[in-house]
């Protein structure tokens, strides 16, 4: 597949992780085109060893993980929590966009990442450890940390539910 | 638990993300990142838009602002700016910067900035890892109380690329100021040539403070001012 080809189509997929990230779409922007400039020049030898695109999502959250602080991280409005929605309201959904980008917020980079790989692209413990370049014991203490976490946000609480072992695949 | 939280991290990000990434970005920020001189075949045209960004300062003819708002003067206060073969002309005081190539915005734009501003933006932020280059809601390190941020764009009315922008990305007009709630975007839209064979130039802003109606006037006379060598007249 060719790299122009390649971007075209899956940028979008790439953007929403990115988003849950970063919680913020021009920095999920910032983040997608940083991972794929890292990418490009050995796009030809990626293509013929791997999968191109879990290759990219390595690449992606590893940057991710290890950005160093930027300039205008101070900017981003923090959401207010909001109560629950009644049904049919029309801003239910940005609320609730508001509400999980509060929710992951709060959350180290290392938990973000670890519940972004296993809730959103639904990896196991092994292959989020294997994307993130670290053991599978420090994926379960981060998913455990992040959990905590998340039970004491309030719009994520009920959703994540009362501390019990987890028996997730992986 | 699992499938619950799954499907609300699905749910908020469900539908087309508001930001594109273009390949062509990507490698002028790869080729920055390697230290590499652009000079290769595949991004000769976007080194000429960057090589023959100079900013001439001087008169103008101002009989070519015709179309400007009737209660916004331009005279020869105002200062001309070229970039590439475009000109416009901004009012006194206004900066025009030209930051290294960022997102090209949107996708598909043969002319991406510079920015012109009442705010003195800095340099170009830095994306995460120090690359010069970064979204254009982050061109700014602090949100002014008062002025104007706007970006000049300029694409083929027919491109040949399957999901370029469309000859008037009126829809994207809000989406420079998504990060600044408070601010009111700014959008004009000038076509140049033919359907087939034509330019469109964007001039996208996001306007602040209580002034808003004002600035967005001056805006709008700015697009007024935006000529084409390549298309006299």
């Amino acid at each position: 597949m060719e790299f122009d080809e390649f971007v075209r189509a899956r940028s979008p997929a790439l953007l929403r992780t990115a988003w849950l990230l970063t919680g913020d779409w021009a920095t999920a922007q910032d983040l997608v085109q940083t991972s794929l400039a890292k990418v490009w020049p050995r796009w030809k030898g990626i293509v013929r060893r791997d999968d191109p695109e879990v290759y990219v999502r390595r690449v992606l959250v590893t940057t991710y993980a290890t950005w160093w602080r930027r300039r205008w991280r101070g900017e981003v409005p923090q959401a207010v929590l909001p109560e629950r929605q009644a049904p049919g309201d029309p801003y239910e959904a940005v609320d609730r966009a508001a509400a999980v980008a509060g929710a992951l917020g709060g959350l180290t980079r290392g938990q973000r990442a670890v519940v972004v790989l296993r809730y959103f692209e639904d990896l196991t413990e092994a292959e989020a450890a294997s994307v993130l370049g670290c053991s599978v014991g420090t994926v379960k203490s981060q998913h455990s940390r992040a959990l905590a976490r998340l039970r004491e946000s309030g719009p994520l609480a009920e959703l994540v539910g009362p501390a019990r072992e987890e028996t997730r695949h992986g | 638990m699992a499938e619950e939280l799954g499907a609300l991290l699905r749910s908020v990000v469900a539908g087309p993300p508001p930001v594109t990434v273009d390949p062509r970005a990507v490698r002028r920020q790869a080729r920055r990142r390697r230290g590499v001189a652009a000079g290769a075949v595949a991004v000769l045209a976007s080194v000429a838009v960057a090589s023959a960004a100079v900013v001439a300062v001087g008169g103008a003819d101002v009989s070519r602002d015709r179309s400007a708002p009737a209660d916004v003067r331009v005279d020869g206060t105002w200062t001309t700016a070229t970039w590439g073969s475009l000109t416009w002309r901004v009012p006194p005081g206004w900066l025009v910067s030209a930051p290294p190539a960022d997102h090209s915005y949107p996708f598909g734009a043969s002319v991406d900035g510079p920015s012109i501003s009442t705010v003195p933006t800095g340099d170009m932020c830095a994306a995460g890892d120090g690359t010069p280059g970064c979204a254009r809601p982050n061109a700014m390190t602090t949100i002014p109380s008062e002025g104007v941020i706007a970006w000049i764009t300029s694409a083929r009315r027919a491109s040949a690329l399957p999901d370029a922008v469309p000859a008037d990305p009126g829809t994207l007009s809000a989406a420079p100021c998504m990060k600044w709630p408070d601010a009111r975007p700014f959008h004009a839209v000038r076509l140049f040539g033919t359907a087939a064979n034509g330019s469109r130039v964007a001039v996208e802003g996001c306007v602040f403070g209580t002034r808003a109606a004002e600035r967005a006037r001056e805006l709008a006379a700015v697009a007024a001012t935006v000529s084409i060598s390549r298309y006299p007249g």
